[in-house]
């Protein structure tokens, strides 16, 4: 029996439910069995209550809801498993820096998709623009262009700076000096002639592969147009 | 004899990472959850929803607990209220759909009534939930937390955040109401 601190139903009838599931105390009870001695009706209405009493075995024997199959339980049990995330401590989960550290993390995730979606938009610059280091200007407009050789007046043709190419190789002759085929340039480009240029040392190709290291001069004027390769 | 584990023990294996903890805990009350959730929705399948939903909720949200009461009392607070919040989706849901209302009258495979006794008794099952459905949802609720939770009047009162005077009215408002859909019932 629970004991009754304050049995107070809005109609005193409905101590006859407290009375059906022994939810009374010894006072209240002892009250309710002399008004049940005087009253036919008040003995009618709580063999009603007991009816439906959860102390009514036999009724809710009778009700039980259908049996669940252990298919279905294990399908219960998995999905509660995997919404309930192996648990962290409350402990350490209310320490404020945790949460910051979390939020923190969590904004940086996603400003890095964003820059990265809006990086997806772009057109690759890196392929598009090839140098967006300043080039050295040494020579003037060409005054006349010839359809031949529109670059004929151009006494130095600045093509790259030193760091954005590296030299493919180097051969005797009237190209002595061959660049690429790689980018800035999408095929063999010849650079200078034996009598422009003066190489000043190479080192041969190394045991690992890496393409011989070669530095050049140009001439005349002395202005340094390629000056290394770059072991690839 | 080794000792079962507590709550207070499972519930703190299971806050350390502890899955195991959680499997005993579930298998120690889903069948008292099922009941309160099949009684309050009325067939197996939206009770079993509600089973999970509830010891989800339940488990997820043990700020809210604090251990002022048993987990089994806001185990089944947290399962009544996700019964009911289904059973509402389900009466919306109903009513766009044109009245088709989901109910075990059709058995499923593991429901199957066999002859005699067992056809009476499913009949009896749904004729209580019929009547069950006819009842208010504070009522309902706190009829089927006594009788099916297995809940003492103290522990609905403090389910429900309501006096023990008003769960004893209430209880007794369902019964009569009860009483008097299944007047055509012989009840044991």
């Amino acid at each position: 029996m629970t004991p009754m601190e304050s049995p107070n139903p809005d109609r005193v009838d409905a101590w006859l439910a407290g009375h059906a599931d022994w939810e009374l105390d010894a006072a209240t009870r002892q009250r309710v069995e002399e008004w049940l001695a005087a009253d036919p009706q008040a003995a009618e209405i709580l063999r009603d209550q007991e009816s439906l009493s959860p102390r009514n075995l036999e009724f809710w024997a009778a009700v039980e809801p259908p049996t669940v199959s252990n298919s279905k339980w294990d399908a219960v049990g998995f999905g509660i498993a995997s919404r309930c995330p192996a648990s962290v401590p409350k402990s350490i989960w209310n320490q404020s820096w945790l949460k910051a550290v979390l939020v923190v993390s969590v904004a940086a995730g996603i400003a890095g998709v964003v820059f990265s979606l809006q990086k997806l938009g772009e057109p690759n610059r890196e392929l598009a623009q090839p140098s967006t280091r300043p080039t050295i200007e040494v020579a003037p407009e060409p005054r006349s262009p010839t359809k031949e050789d529109p670059l004929a007046e151009y006494a130095v043709l600045p093509i790259a700076q030193p760091g954005e190419v590296f030299i493919e190789s180097v051969r005797g002759g009237v190209s002595p000096i061959v660049l690429g085929p790689s980018q800035p340039v999408p095929t063999e480009l010849t650079l200078a002639g034996s009598q422009d240029i003066q190489v000043e040392s190479i080192r041969p190709t190394t045991a690992n592969g890496s393409k011989p290291d070669v530095k050049v001069t140009t001439e005349p004027g002395g202005v340094t147009m390629i000056y290394a390769s770059l072991p690839q | 004899m080794a000792l079962a584990p507590s709550d207070d023990d499972l519930l703190r294996r299971f806050a350390a990472g502890d899955r195991v903890a959680l499997e005993e805990l579930f298998r120690e009350y889903r069948l008292v959850a099922y009941r309160v959730a099949y009684r309050l929705l009325g067939n197996e399948a939206d009770a079993l929803d509600a089973v999970q939903d509830g010891f989800v909720n339940a488990l997820n949200h043990m700020d809210k607990f604090r251990g002022q009461s048993s987990f089994k009392t806001w185990l089944m607070r947290v399962v009544s209220n996700a019964s009911l919040d289904l059973g509402r989706r389900r009466k919306r849901q109903e009513a766009r759909s044109g009245g088709q209302t989901v109910t075990d009258d059709t058995p499923v495979a593991d429901d199957l009534p066999g002859p005699g006794a067992e056809l009476e008794r499913a009949d009896l099952r749904k004729q209580l939930n019929a009547a069950l459905a006819e009842l208010p949802e504070a009522q309902r609720e706190t009829f089927v937390l006594h009788a099916d939770g297995g809940l003492t009047y103290r522990e609905v009162a403090d389910v429900l955040g309501i006096s023990i005077g008003t769960v004893m009215s209430r209880v007794f408002y369902a019964r009569q109401r009860l009483k008097a859909l299944l007047a055509d019932q012989v009840l044991p």
